[in-house]
């Protein structure tokens, strides 16, 4: 290092500009090589230290938990119960779908709903920062893992993979900002943009809704298909709050992901569809 | 404490960070251990070292996450080197001047991650950030100050009195 102090201003001058450069460059690239052999060499650890962590917690939440159980499982007899009447319900419509089918010789096609393969993985990791929504799963390339596979819950949209080492694989949440997926209202088939809004909140935002639907609060969000990154009718959210995009062409709405980003301990990947 | 074992410290608390701390969330946020210990390195070893661990802590976060390089070498060091530059003038042994020097040098490294961040193309709303992360962040950094200051002097081998 330079010993004049001018010397030395310019040279960290220079490491500025050098890092700036270097931040913009690899702000939406792919993991990195050496990351992506951290990554690999700290997989086994990470999976052991994350079940160590899952347990202490579980350690402490204990006596909170007991009290809660119990109000629980007061609701879920009143869920089951409402389920129940609904499940007898949707049989109903089944059976008159089918007799209609039947009616209309309709012809049983392949959708993009429907995929060949699943595979479960476990969290092993996280973004160290709290802007970002990543997360690290202990499946990789020699799993079969791809770039751009969709990753669900049973309760709905995770994200999908953006990088893969040998190991290991990395999910962008569709919590974080970077992520953009073709949502449809449910109810209406009213299209739209769902963003992350930051990788923390468990919130999500619908952009670019026409002005011509009726959005309501409650309405179920799920995902269109079009960007053939992940399959038609995976369930993202329920709408919580709707606005007026600045521009006054579109409704904005403020979506409560059914999946809670923030205890994700297992996913399933989607292999193809 | 030698180097060396200071080293390891901060690769433990980039691992732990993101492994183990996320079942200690709060509102979806974790603490910053790595920029914590940058903080103590900074007040308890000088304006040099605060630098150099805020270099080394943020590379090896950097190296760890794979992208955005630099955003936390940046940020780490700059914190290091502006909490060693003022080091002098505050009372270390007090756990209330620790802590409020922790809060806001936290404020401060999650303003500048804001920025770069926004530079990089990644944008968060202002006001969710400044609600849901920057405060938050800097006020689980603080709380976390008790813990570990102690035990972190203790280990660098500069005496506190009780």
């Amino acid at each position: 290092m330079p010993r004049h102090p001018l010397g030395k201003i310019l040279f960290l001058l220079m490491v500025l500009i050098f890092l700036l450069i270097i931040l913009k460059a690899t702000a939406k690239k792919e993991l990195a090589p050496p990351a992506k052999t951290v990554r690999d060499v700290l997989a086994p650890v990470s999976k052991v230290t994350m079940q160590t962590g899952q347990a202490i917690r579980n350690v402490l939440k204990l006596p909170v938990s007991l009290a809660k159980a119990v109000k629980q499982n007061q609701e879920l007899k009143e869920k089951v119960s409402r389920l129940e009447e609904q499940l007898r319900e949707a049989n109903e419509y089944r059976l008159e779908n089918q007799r209609l089918k039947k009616l209309l010789d309709f012809k049983e096609t392949k959708t993009k709903t429907t995929w060949g393969a699943v595979y479960s993985a476990a969290v092993i990791g996280r973004d160290l920062n709290n802007w970002f929504g990543t997360i690290t799963v202990n499946k990789g390339a020699r799993d079969g893992l791809k770039v751009n596979m969709a990753v669900i819950t049973p309760a709905g949209l995770v994200g999908r993979v953006i990088s893969v080492s040998q190991k290991a694989a990395e999910v962008l949440l569709v919590t974080d900002p970077r992520s953009g997926v073709s949502c449809l209202v449910q109810e209406n088939r009213a299209p739209g943009l769902v963003e992350g809004m930051s990788g923390n909140t468990n919130l999500l935002q619908m952009i670019h809704i026409p002005t011509d639907f009726k959005i309501r609060k409650d309405q179920i969000v799920i995902t269109s298909g079009l960007s053939g990154l992940y399959p038609r009718g995976l369930s993202v959210g329920r709408i919580k709050k709707v606005t007026r995009e600045p521009s006054g062409l579109f409704f904005k709405a403020t979506i409560q992901p059914f999946v809670d980003f923030n205890r994700l301990e297992e996913v399933i990947i989607i292999f193809e569809r | 404490m030698s180097n060396f074992l200071l080293f390891g410290f901060f690769a433990v608390a980039v691992f732990i960070q993101s492994t183990v701390l996320n079942f200690f969330q709060i509102e979806g946020v974790k603490p910053d251990l790595v920029l914590v210990m940058v903080i103590f390195a900074a007040l308890l070893r000088g304006y040099k070292a605060g630098c150099g661990w805020g270099f080394v802590g943020g590379l090896l976060e950097d190296i760890y996450t794979g992208n955005f390089f630099g955003l936390n070498i940046l940020n780490k060091m700059f914190i290091g080197c502006l909490v060693g530059l003022v080091e002098k003038h505050f009372y270390k042994e007090s756990l209330v001047v620790v802590v409020t020097t922790t809060w806001f040098a936290s404020v401060v490294s999650s303003l500048g991650q804001y920025v770069l961040l926004t530079y990089a193309g990644f944008v968060v709303s202002p006001s969710l950030a400044l609600m849901k992360i920057i405060l938050l962040v800097s006020f689980y950094n603080a709380i976390t100050v008790p813990f570990l200051y102690r035990w972190f002097s203790r280990a660098s081998k500069i005496y506190i009195p009780d």
